[in-house]
């Protein structure tokens, strides 16, 4: 008898105990409305809450439910995104003024395909600006920490990170460019998997960087993951990246061990101190993989030639690519943009085209690099994020330049890549955990994520908001 | 590449239609600076131009695969 509120559950037991009838959707979805009224004025993950719309939906779930036409394990489950997902007949503004009007009159493919499934909408999720800009955005506040309502929860999918860790939801579309999944799941102590590139259809989606955007799930678990990107992923015919690789259930093997996995640790630069990682978040992630190599994975040094220009790189196609898809914009209604993401992205506009094709160069030569590890590996592993969260007020605009930036390369490369929690600091906050995989192999890195979160067990401490 | 003007930066946005005042285009310089070594590093790195044509893949899984 599990007797967490429901809006604790897991997907996957949510799931299992609606397919048996134990539980309705609708008394599901009303749990987690109630939560988001008591709780989300101090978390401001909501843009847009669709009360209605989601008692409709659960409502029809139940109905089919009762009379057998049982979808799969998201149905009924009430779930919120990243408001850069495209909603039929629903505001989808990328959290600016630029698109404080935008209504698209359709769903974009990952909506549609969750939609099919069964989920509940339960609403928008707060985000930073067009996925680019920092906390302070055009239109609205920004969501914060669940753990600490006074510090940040990393960006863009801001809302998405915080609604998951703050039981507002029980998993969220995010996306992610240069972490934007991964970060705030890493800050606020979920579960973000940025999927192999192609995997999920980026159609209806805001675009950042068309290059290197990825749209992928942010859940409470590893499991969790696994069933919402089951549904989200395969080939779409409205995404001209869209890969035509066949979708495994990911599951099938989940809850195999790990003791078959070589995991690769690359020290010379995400677990140097002198690159600027914080020394509590490497001696979290150093035991981490510690706890992986006891549960039978192998661990190998490995070295990744150049890998300490990717951060650059990426930094310089992401802003040229933004610069581009905002030029119109940019031109006729500048003042309906934030500073933070204009700050950014008029960089964009000053690169050069030799800037442009040097850094798609670099990008060549590190996939080549990580090819020819991933040889070797299975995995590799590393922190996260460099530091842990920060206060608001104190959000430095050229972070981006400052810090270590440990996710970009695997959106460069384009392969898998999972942020799952791995402790706490001091502050009591979240510390991630990254573990990387090979293209197309997303069972390895969600078997590993969930073996490590099955001993760690960190996902039976939640936030107190 | 060790330093850029501010009338790069005014040229560059300029051209594509962009007109910022002078105050906003000195705080685009000073940002900008920030990443200007980082850039410097980058382009003098040594790359074979034989290995590495310069036409950028969209899709660089397949030379993963």
């Amino acid at each position: 008898m599990n007797h967490d509120p429901l809006y604790f559950l897991t997907i996957d037991t949510a799931s299992s105990m609606i397919k048996s009838k134990e539980l309705s959707p609708v008394e599901l979805t009303n749990s987690f409305l109630e939560r988001i009224t008591n709780v989300d004025q101090d978390t401001m993950c909501y843009l847009e809450v669709l009360r209605e719309s989601a008692l409709t939906e659960a409502r029809m779930a139940e109905n089919e439910i009762v009379s057998g036409h049982y979808r799969g394990p998201l149905h009924g489950i009430p779930l919120a995104h990243k408001d850069l997902y495209d909603t039929s007949g629903v505001r989808t503004t990328g959290q600016s003024k630029v698109f404080e009007h935008r209504i698209p009159d359709k769903d974009c493919t990952a909506i549609a395909r969750l939609k099919a499934s069964g989920a509940i909408n339960l609403g928008k999720l707060a985000m930073y600006e067009f996925a680019m800009g920092g906390p302070e955005t055009s239109l609205a506040p920004q969501a914060r920490n669940p753990w600490n309502t006074e510090y940040m929860t990393s960006g863009s999918s801001s809302g998405s990170g915080a609604a998951v860790a703050a039981g507002l939801c029980m998993g969220s579309l995010g996306s992610d460019t240069g972490g934007s999944i991964r970060g705030p799941a890493a800050f606020c102590g979920i579960v973000g998997l940025k999927p192999t590139y192609g995997r999920v259809s980026r159609s209806g989606v805001i675009p950042l960087s068309s290059s290197l955007d990825h749209c992928g799930p942010m859940t409470w678990t590893a499991e969790d993951c696994a069933h919402i990107l089951k549904v989200i992923s395969g080939f779409d015919s409205q995404d001209p990246t869209s890969s035509r690789e066949p979708v495994p259930n990911y599951r099938d093997n989940l809850y195999e061990d790990v003791s078959d996995l070589v995991i690769g640790i690359p020290s010379h630069y995400f677990y140097d101190v002198n690159s600027g990682v914080d020394a509590e978040t490497l001696e979290l992630v150093k035991k981490a993989v510690i706890d992986l190599e006891n549960l039978g994975a192998k661990i190998e040094e490995v070295k990744i030639p150049l890998i300490e220009y990717s951060q650059i790189s990426n930094i310089v196609m992401l802003m040229t690519e933004a610069f581009t898809y905002h030029l119109p914009n940019l031109r006729t209604q500048p003042q309906n943009y934030g500073k933070a993401f204009l700050d950014r992205v008029y960089l964009g506009g000053v690169f050069s085209g030799t800037d442009y094709i040097q850094a798609s160069r670099v990008r060549g030569l590190i996939s080549k690099s990580f090819s020819n590890v991933m040889n070797k590996v299975d995995l590799i592993a590393g922190p996260t994020w460099a530091k842990a969260p920060g206060k608001f007020g104190q959000y430095d605009k050229l972070s981006m330049a400052k810090t270590p930036n440990f996710t970009s390369p695997f959106n460069q490369t384009g392969m898998p890549a999972i942020s799952i929690p791995c402790g706490f600091n001091k502050e009591g906050l979240p510390i991630g955990l990254q573990l990387a995989g090979r293209p197309f192999h997303e069972s390895t890195v969600l078997r590993a994520a969930y073996t490590y979160q099955q001993y760690a067990k960190l996902y039976e401490t939640r936030p107190t908001v | 590449m060790d330093s850029i003007e501010a009338s790069t930066i005014h040229h560059a946005l300029t051209k594509v239609g962009i007109n910022l005042t002078s105050d906003r285009i000195d705080e685009l310089k000073e940002i900008y600076i920030q990443y200007l070594s980082e850039l410097e590093a980058m382009h003098n790195l040594d790359l074979d131009a034989t290995e590495v044509s310069g036409v950028f893949k969209l899709d660089p899984i397949g030379e993963l695969e």
